[in-house]
């Protein structure tokens, strides 16, 4: 073989790479830039909820990154699910007085469940599971559900007949998370079943968690933070599109729509600018069936062992923290709005916007209001 | 035939503003819509048009776009993911996803406003 290459071959390489640079080029004035990952990426399916990713064309995006992302979607969903055999699942399992060991991840979000628990006067509580399936709202009830536990009924349309009165006070018997124990030992950390179990009709039922009122807003937390290691700015989280991460717009803050709780086509019905911040919704509409002249949402009032009685349609939290927002939002619902105002004094650092019918009332600016709300800032 | 590429670059590259929907799977146009002539231009082996529908299959799954050139609208008439989010929606502006095949209908040129709620 002859040493280098003919004057023709340069020739052709050198204008196969200029063509090259001004496609590319040309490419990058117009915005098309795709150097690693960017746009809207499916991230998995947390707790029965989509998780996404937007990048705005952020060059720090890399596959390894979206990698990483996934992977941790994917350990909290066996981690943390009813479903399956993770910690949640195993809790649920003991029998009263049995203990399980579980990762820090489960202890720490049981931990932070009973100080919410208490500093919101019980309106959040992780032991409601037994009564939310009851009520119709757990995973059996995603997609095809038939009757198959005693205490369950057969659909009538969208809705589900009310449950026997002996279900809801035996399951509200057994709501209560003061009775689960964290204990750290030296081998591990382990959850204790305190509670007692009870009986309804010759069958036991021992107290179950559900930690998907507290457990999305801590997944936004965890890919914030791995987003932050790689140097990806430029984004946006959605979980299910009622935990969200905000994170830069180009440097500057994301317009983020606050869905209308009372319009079926999900339209808007305002915004807020927001940078770096975590925002989480809790609805009344986001699940719920009509029941004769009553509508019946998967909000339980931990108190009273049926959907909250409130005048609020939603309320939504915004703040650095997912997890206390995500808590923060179920909890707003359940006190109603007088309860709700009077809360949020103790949380100065974060902005609120609840709604109630034809009302906003918010701490924060709103960019647009819909027409037919009136604004009030609190 | 720089002069070509480049053009061929620039209509390629530039959204069309008002009245056209984009359709792109993680952040790869697929398909652009004129939403007026209902003219549908596809930019993938996966993406194929049969009158005002157009269906775009990716390793994620199927969804089957359909234009309403009387409306002006786009809506998701058959999705095969698992919750059929996308299928809720009939819009003139604005966003529809598919978030599990992660599809985009971008209807105003811009990446889809964070919504929440």
């Amino acid at each position: 073989m002859g040493k280098g290459r003919s004057v023709k071959q340069i020739r052709t390489v050198s204008l196969i790479a200029a063509l090259a640079m001004v496609f590319s080029s040309v490419s990058v004035l117009f915005g098309c830039s795709r150097d690693g990952e960017q746009g809207l990426i499916y991230l998995g399916s947390f707790l029965s909820s989509d998780v996404y990713i937007c990048i705005y064309d952020d060059a720090s995006s890399s596959t390894e990154f979206i990698a990483a992302c996934k992977k941790t979607v994917d350990e909290y969903e066996k981690t943390l699910s009813v479903k399956g055999n993770g910690d949640v699942a195993a809790f649920n399992d003991l029998r009263f007085g049995e203990k399980v060991k579980v990762s820090s991840l489960t202890a720490e979000l049981i931990e932070y469940a009973k100080t919410l628990n208490e500093e919101t006067g019980g309106a959040i509580d992780p032991t409601v599971y037994m009564l939310v399936d009851l009520w119709g709202f757990s995973y059996r009830f995603d997609e095809f559900y038939m009757p198959e536990k005693p205490f369950d009924r057969a659909r009538i349309g969208d809705a589900l007949p009310l449950p026997e009165e002996k279900y809801v006070s035996a399951f509200l018997s057994i709501t209560d998370i003061k009775a689960v124990g964290v204990k750290r030992d030296q081998d591990g950390i382990y959850l204790f079943k305190n509670c007692p179990s009870v009986a309804v009709d010759g069958t036991e039922y021992e107290q179950k968690i559900d930690l998907s009122s507290i457990a999305k807003g801590a997944l936004s937390d965890a890919l914030k933070d791995i987003a932050a290691s790689y140097g990806v700015k430029n984004y946006y989280l959605s979980l299910g599109m009622s935990s969200l991460y905000l994170g830069e717009k180009d440097g500057g803050a994301w317009e983020t729509l606050l869905v209308d709780p009372k319009d079926d086509s999900r339209a808007e019905i305002g915004s807020v600018l927001l940078k770096n911040k975590s925002i989480s919704t809790s609805g009344v509409y986001e699940k719920n069936y009509r029941l004769e002249d009553v509508t019946v949402h998967h909000i339980i009032d931990p108190s009273t062992g049926r959907c909250a009685e409130t005048d609020l349609l939603s309320a939504a939290v915004i703040g650095e923290n997912g997890v206390l927002a995500d808590a923060l939002s179920t909890a707003l619902i359940v006190m109603g709005s007088e309860r709700a105002k009077e809360f949020i004094k103790n949380y100065p650092e974060l902005d609120f916007v609840l709604v109630k019918d034809g009302e906003i009332l918010s701490t924060i600016d709103m960019s647009f209001v819909k027409e037919g709300y009136s604004l009030t800032r609190l | 035939m720089i002069a070509a590429l480049a053009a061929v670059s620039v209509f390629f590259c530039v959204p069309k503003k008002g009245g056209a929907a984009e359709v792109s799977v993680k952040g790869e146009r697929v398909a652009l819509i004129d939403l007026a002539s209902g003219e549908i231009q596809t930019f993938s082996d996966g993406a194929s048009v049969d009158g005002n529908r157009l269906t775009v299959m990716t390793d994620a799954g199927k969804n089957v776009i359909e234009i309403d050139t009387d409306k002006k609208a786009v809506r998701v008439v058959d999705a095969d993911c698992v919750g059929k989010e996308c299928m809720n929606f009939d819009l003139s502006s604005g966003a529809i996803i598919c978030a599990p095949h992660s599809l985009i209908i971008n209807i105003s040129g811009e990446i889809p406003s964070p919504k929440v709620g």
